[in-house]
């Protein structure tokens, strides 16, 4: 059916509303945040860069980014290969048991966020589930120490939260996929693994580039993971972030961090976009 | 008298930009997608109806005074935010929608600040009369009283910070200094709440200085080395109060810094014996949560009432059973548990007027003192050395 220009536009009218009202206008408060002093609540002095030459010098604003991508690579290539990997199985697996594998995927998306990671303290602690399980049967004598309040336990926990996610995504794109393609590619004489790569990885390419972007860039932004389970060596932008707004109240700080990492997440989007589109798992047209 | 800093000319006010932006915001959006969240407009001298509190989860007394029932024998209908951060009081009352507030928290280091910014108003002893029954240090500590009988807040709950331990991991006796917490045995071992205002405090007060006026160079030099010598020693960052006793009950730390005396009842509570401790080499300083009211509250005879409900009678000595933490007001103080009482000393007056320090933040970048913004940033680079 053709909907005529107007009536396009009138429909999309609330999206557009909505995302100038809630996105780009506290967008460019924060570009006008990120460009004062900050004291008293107040900006104080003239314009300057000062918040972006800080961010961008400061040794200690290094290590954070560090951190925060010692977190985010870990945690993004689980997560995707592991979601790929399920949904993959949901859509063209013959078992009986995809439609409970799908209900667990379901309702781990479910649960609550803070329960979830909290979870993992009552896994890895000193006297957790698995330390307990360890020194129970002998296997070793103290508890594993760096299991818990450490980047193991924030990659752990935010690969537990963003797989389920990730799977999701790539169930809907792969069963979007018609049968009859990758039946085309087997009469062809390509294997399974070659029917994966040459036909399913393009066809996916889209969801794949999207979903590893946004998983990416969660894992990245995310601070509350690493309040809750990391130790000191797990402080991460994000962290620094909302301290700078929550806690010292240095708002043209934390606008400068917020878009550097913005910058940042640009960049990453555009190395990944043409690393995919090399290995020709992403097509030349669209995305 | 202080005055609330003005930005430059030339150079749009904070409250200014927000409302060009607001109004902008509304405009294209045409539906008023970011009104703030105002409150009424009703403004009565009468304690009854709405009271907007924006407090501490538990410091409310929403829970505490249930069967007293002293919200509903007062008519209030209480509309409670939980306090996330300190650095969120400030923006949550100055910020949009600020002003639907009735009464908030402040710290005894924020309680000028928050007088200079616009965010508290004077309170007289006429509108809270329990102010008259506190403590010396507390009626004229200059941290609250403006002149005689008017405040910038109301103080009503207060203790030491130092050290939590569980003996079992490190004995009581083994620690007489701040200096021991640095030592190599206790690697990975040690916990401390992650709040710069706290832990540079701890930082001052291990360096023999006065956490009320820490200078620059105080602050990169003794306090910084501490602070570094330490860092190995932290095994966890804890989030909250809660997070800290749940570590020391787990086992997952052997102690805590910037611990509470209370934290000793709760862990006995859970099961696990823990003792608080201040070093006597260096001793520690105090805290005081007081409640501040809004020059805008739309009930200020609402907050007034639980200011002093805070302050005196059977709600002050049910708050103070509730948190574990004496009232400044000796009337209060002498119904304490023998439990709750044994966690402080005999000599209240030479207690918090001389054996106890005090932190205060500061603001100005211009000013004498390091500021909250050179604390935190501080204490992140000391994080960031893994």
């Amino acid at each position: 059916m053709h909907i005529g220009r107007r009536l396009e536009a009138l429909l999309l009218s609330p999206l557009g509303f909505l995302l100038a009202g809630a996105l780009i206008v506290p967008a460019g408060i924060l570009f006008y945040y990120s460009l004062y002093r900050f004291a008293f609540l107040e900006p104080y002095g003239g314009a300057t860069v000062g918040n972006y030459t800080d961010a961008l010098t400061s040794a200690t604003y290094r290590v954070y980014a560090r951190n925060t991508l010692w977190i985010a690579l870990p945690t993004t290539a689980v997560s995707v290969v592991g979601g790929y990997l399920l949904a993959y199985y949901l859509v063209f697996g013959h078992s009986r048991r995809r439609n409970l594998v799908f209900a667990l995927v379901l309702s781990a998306l479910m649960a609550s966020y803070l329960v979830r990671i909290y979870a993992w303290r009552i896994l890895l602690g000193d006297s957790g589930i698995l330390n307990s399980f360890l020194t129970g049967t002998g296997l070793i004598d103290e508890p594993i120490g760096f299991l818990l309040f450490s980047r193991v336990s924030v990659i752990l926990a935010e690969i537990n939260l963003f797989t389920p996610f990730a799977a999701l995504a790539f169930y809907a794109a792969l069963a979007g996929i018609s049968p009859e393609y990758r039946e085309v590619s087997r009469d062809l004489g390509a294997g399974q693994l070659q029917t994966l790569r040459r036909v399913t990885l393009p066809l996916s390419g889209r969801a794949i580039l999207a979903t590893t972007a946004v998983v990416f860039f969660l894992a990245c932004g995310d601070y509350i993971t690493p309040i809750l389970v990391g130790g000191p060596d797990s402080q991460t932008i994000g962290v620094v972030i909302s301290t700078a707004f929550g806690s010292t109240l240095q708002y043209g700080l934390g606008a400068a961090l917020s878009f550097l990492t913005l910058l940042a997440f640009v960049l990453a989007y555009l190395c990944l976009r043409t690393a995919m589109r090399v290995t020709r798992i992403l097509p030349r047209t669209g995305a | 008298m202080t005055e609330t800093l003005k930005p430059p000319p030339g150079v749009y006010s904070r409250r200014t930009f927000l409302q060009i932006a607001g109004a902008t915001t509304v405009l294209v959006s045409s539906g008023g997608l970011l009104t703030a969240c105002g409150g009424d407009d009703e403004s009565s001298a009468e304690v009854g109806g709405p009271f907007n509190l924006f407090q501490w989860a538990g410091y409310d007394g929403v829970d505490a005074l249930k069967d007293l029932d002293w919200y509903a024998q007062n008519g209030l209908e209480v509309n409670l935010k939980p306090i996330t951060t300190p650095g969120g009081i400030p923006t949550v009352i100055k910020g949009p929608g600020g002003d639907q507030w009735d009464a908030s928290s402040a710290n005894q280091g924020d309680s000028e600040y928050y007088q200079q910014i616009g965010i508290s108003s004077e309170i007289t002893t006429d509108e809270v009369p329990a102010l008259d029954k506190m403590l010396p240090f507390f009626k004229e500590g200059s941290f609250w009283k403006i002149s005689d009988g008017v405040y910038n807040s109301v103080p009503w709950t207060w203790g030491p910070i130092g050290f939590t331990g569980r003996p079992d991991r490190i004995p009581q006796d083994s620690i007489t200094s701040y200096q021991d917490f640095i030592k190599p045995e206790f690697k990975n071992r040690l916990e401390t709440f992650d709040d710069a205002l706290n832990v540079i405090a701890t930082g001052a007060v291990a360096s023999g200085l006065d956490p009320s006026k820490v200078t620059r160079e105080q602050l990169n030099g003794p306090i910084k080395d501490y602070l570094t010598k330490l860092r190995p020693n932290l095994k966890v960052l804890a989030t909250s109060l809660g997070d800290q006793i749940n570590n020391l009950v787990s086992g997952d730390v052997d102690g805590t810094l910037v611990g509470f005396n209370w934290a000793v009842l709760e862990t006995a509570k859970q099961g696990t014996e823990t003792y608080f401790l201040v070093p006597e080499k260096e001793g520690s300083y105090g805290f005081a949560d007081a409640v501040f009211i809004p020059p805008n509250a739309p009930h200020r005879a609402n907050a007034l009432a639980y200011a002093n409900a805070m302050l005196e009678g059977e709600t002050a000595v049910t708050m103070q059973g509730y948190l574990n933490q004496l009232s400044p007001n000796p009337d209060v103080i002498e119904q304490a548990s023998a439990e709750l009482r044994a966690l402080y000393p005999e000599d209240l007056d030479v207690y918090t007027g001389e054996t106890l320090q005090w932190n205060k933040s500061y603001n100005d970048p211009d000013g004498p003192y390091a500021t909250i913004a050179e604390w935190t940033k501080l204490w992140e680079d000391v994080k960031a050395q893994g």
